[in-house]
């Protein structure tokens, strides 16, 4: 699925190994911002592919250009002083190159977006029902009745508690984890196959939190999302995420299976991510966070962006943009020490270390 | 949300109570006799002993004022120096003229300015916004006066497209219509620019917040993204509005003036030069009333508009 970076792969042959068809397909994707300080590069050239009901955790610590990356799906950058290229081919259709009015049919009818932070993410002074509610009117174009009826269903969907007393109540009104509900159900109103969740539970209560992701993951089987999973938290990634991406510094430095992420992450960021998080099994291990500082996009290194951090650092990683290596099939990773380090054994030690 | 209004009421007294304090203290800080500062100098006897049972001079201060509140309350506000006639009727008169214009220029500023400040907000950093803008300054900048004389001089004296001077009451609808014309515009550029500016600020701020996002991303069109920005922020909006329609009531003199306009502003001119106390008591009092319930719209309507702010 993540391997297929060769010009063949990427031109209009099918992909190989390939019945599976792609969702979304996004293709050298990059995003610049003119700033004060510069052209900030939030994100270049990322590739990947997401099938029907496939569910992508994003990893990276913050700025790493995750969020920018999904607003970028929607076609929804800042119209001025961005630059956006590369493609984003949701069903086939380019969405830099449609009209407004097909993006927004695709926004909300075919991928929809969840927000870390429902407070602000929902309008204060529309309530709940109503919000829900003008999303299918603009979609759909259903009546009355009909509207307030699927409304009342949505929030069975989302087992929000007492479904008819939120309908009218304002976001102020409701709790953190029901705001949250809320927003879920906004974004599922009129069933998109693409669901971005970008961090939707970092701002909740713990066990809030595990609430949101338990009934997220109950939705993405029962309804077969696809899910894009924005998150800090590799636990949560190892809950949900059938893949995951490491974006560091705007790239995607390692994409693999989460299983075979975890097994044996082929990136020195990746290993770094790993002992900088509790993982369940060895919560007495002491945390390691990753020394320095993120990269600075305006002014982003020619050689490896993770150089000046890296623990395994050589003169190429400074002087030359890593490659993508292939670790394995699906697991990719642009580093240069891959080649070197999977044959030694070395390797396989400090994978049993990390693990 | 009656019980918020009912409230707010109450609170409206005492504001109004200092406000009748002041305007009955100017009797006493007009220098000179208290009673002739409220009378003319030709004042017969009959007038002189009404004057001092109305406001009974000899009593306490407290009580002078009590009886003086009381008449003030049933509409009688005394007879104007200069003219003999009784105050409330040169204050009605002048009021609904003075209305007039604050609403038409209201009217005027309002519109023009929510739309500029609004498309400045939508089309920001744009060539639009920088035109919004610019006008919005020259707004601002520009004595309301000044503006009334270029007009004059380009409209009424090169041009002679509209008249400079009065309020032709009797000349009909027209005339009264083309007399407005020019004062309303000198009065509109002010608020004009002050709204333009507040509206694309509060418009911004809301663009800014990540529910508008959240509004994109579900698909919205535009219309429909921009009643919610609107909506939002309505409450700073309308803030803005109360505060301007009420300068517009009051802050006319000089505008007034320029164009000889028989309003609240022109009234209050000529009793300040005339020495016209109880005029001037009139005028002032009636204009801090419709202050205060002015205030009071304004904090019922954003209660209605945005349902967090009752709660605080
Ligand atoms: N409109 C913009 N103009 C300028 N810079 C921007 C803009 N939007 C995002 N950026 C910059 O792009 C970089 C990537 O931002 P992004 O929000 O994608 O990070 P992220 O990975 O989502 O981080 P976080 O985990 O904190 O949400 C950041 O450095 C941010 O400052
Ligand atoms: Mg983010």
């Amino acid at each position: 699925m993540f391997n297929d970076y060769s010009p063949e792969a990427c031109g209009m042959t099918a992909p190989p190994g390939g019945t599976r068809i792609s969702l979304l397909r996004v293709r050298d994707l990059s995003v610049e911002f003119a700033t004060r300080d510069g052209v900030v590069r939030a994100v270049t050239e990322v590739s990947f592919d997401l099938s029907p009901g496939q569910v992508l955790a994003l990893l990276g610590e913050s700025g790493s250009g995750k969020s920018v990356t999904l607003r970028s799906i929607l076609g929804l950058n800042p119209p001025v002083r961005t630059r956006v290229s590369g493609e984003i081919l949701l069903k086939g259709e380019d969405i830099n190159r449609l009209a407004e009015r097909a993006r927004q049919d695709l926004r909300g009818g075919v991928v929809s977006m969840v927000f870390q932070e429902p407070m602000t993410a929902l309008d204060p002074v529309y309530t709940i029902g109503g919000q829900i509610e003008e999303t299918l009117i603009e979609h759909r174009g259903l009546e009355r009745a009909a509207v307030h009826r699927r409304a009342r269903e949505l929030l069975d969907l989302v087992q929000m508690p007492s479904p008819e007393r939120c309908l009218a109540s304002y976001p102020h009104e409701i709790s953190g984890g029901m705001r949250q509900r809320a927003m879920i159900a906004i974004a599922l109103a009129c069933e998109p196959e693409l669901l971005l969740a970008d961090e939707p539970t970092t701002a909740l209560d713990v066990t809030v939190q595990a609430q949101i992701l338990w009934l997220l993951r109950d939705l993405q089987r029962r309804l077969g999302l696809a899910v894009i999973f924005v998150t800090h938290d590799l636990g949560v990634a190892a809950e949900i995420a059938d893949d995951a991406a490491v974006m560091y510094g705007g790239r995607i430095v390692e994409q693999a299976p989460i299983r075979e992420l975890f097994r044996a992450p082929a990136h020195p960021y990746t290993e770094g991510l790993m002992h900088a998080t509790v993982r369940r099994r060895q919560k007495g291990k002491a945390l390691v966070p990753i020394p320095g500082a993120p990269p600075n996009l305006a002014a982003l290194p020619p050689g490896c962006a993770f150089a000046p951090r890296c623990p395994h650092v050589k003169p190429v990683c400074i002087e030359a943009l890593p490659p993508l290596h292939v670790v394995a099939s699906d697991h990719v990773s642009r580093c240069h020490l891959v080649p070197e380090r999977l044959a030694s054994p070395l390797l396989v030690l400090n994978k049993g270390g990390s693990l | 949300m009656w019980r918020y209004v009912g409230r707010r009421l109450v609170l409206a007294i005492p504001t109004l109570l200092g406000a009748s304090i002041i305007v009955f203290a100017m009797v006493h800080l007009a220098p000179g006799d208290p009673i002739a500062a409220v009378l003319p100098v030709d004042a017969s006897k009959e007038q002189v002993e009404a004057v001092k049972k109305a406001y009974g001079f000899d009593k306490p201060l407290p009580v002078q004022y009590l009886k003086w509140l009381g008449r003030v309350v049933t509409g009688d506000l005394g007879k104007s120096i200069a003219t003999r006639r009784a105050v409330i009727l040169d204050v009605r008169d002048s009021l609904a003229n003075s209305l007039v214009l604050a609403i038409s220029s209201s009217v005027l500023a309002f519109g023009a300015g929510i739309a500029l400040g609004l498309l400045a907000a939508f089309w920001q950093g744009r060539w639009l916004d920088k035109l919004a803008s610019a006008v919005a300054v020259v707004g601002v900048s520009v004595p309301h006066y000044w503006a009334g004389i270029i007009l004059i001089i380009i409209f009424s004296v090169q041009l002679n497209w509209l008249p400079a001077m009065g309020a032709a009451a009797d000349g009909g609808i027209v005339a009264y219509l083309r007399h407005m014309t020019l004062p309303t515009i000198a009065l509109a550029l002010i608020p004009l620019g002050v709204i333009a500016r507040v509206v694309r600020s509060a418009a911004l701020d809301i663009l800014a917040q990540e529910f508008v996002l959240a509004l994109r991303a579900k698909g919205l069109g535009h219309r429909r993204v921009f009643t919610h920005v609107v909506k939002n922020s309505a409450p700073q909006i309308i803030t803005v509005l109360g505060l301007q329609f009420g300068f517009q009531l009051g802050g006319s003199v000089l505008v007034e003036a320029v164009f000889s306009w028989p309003g609240t502003g022109y009234l209050l001119n000529l009793a300040i030069f005339q020495r016209d106390i109880p005029v001037l008591q009139g005028v002032i009092l009636v204009l801090a009333t419709f202050f205060v319930l002015l205030n009071l719209l304004v904090d019922v309507l954003q209660t209605y508009i945005d349902p967090r702010i009752a709660r605080h």
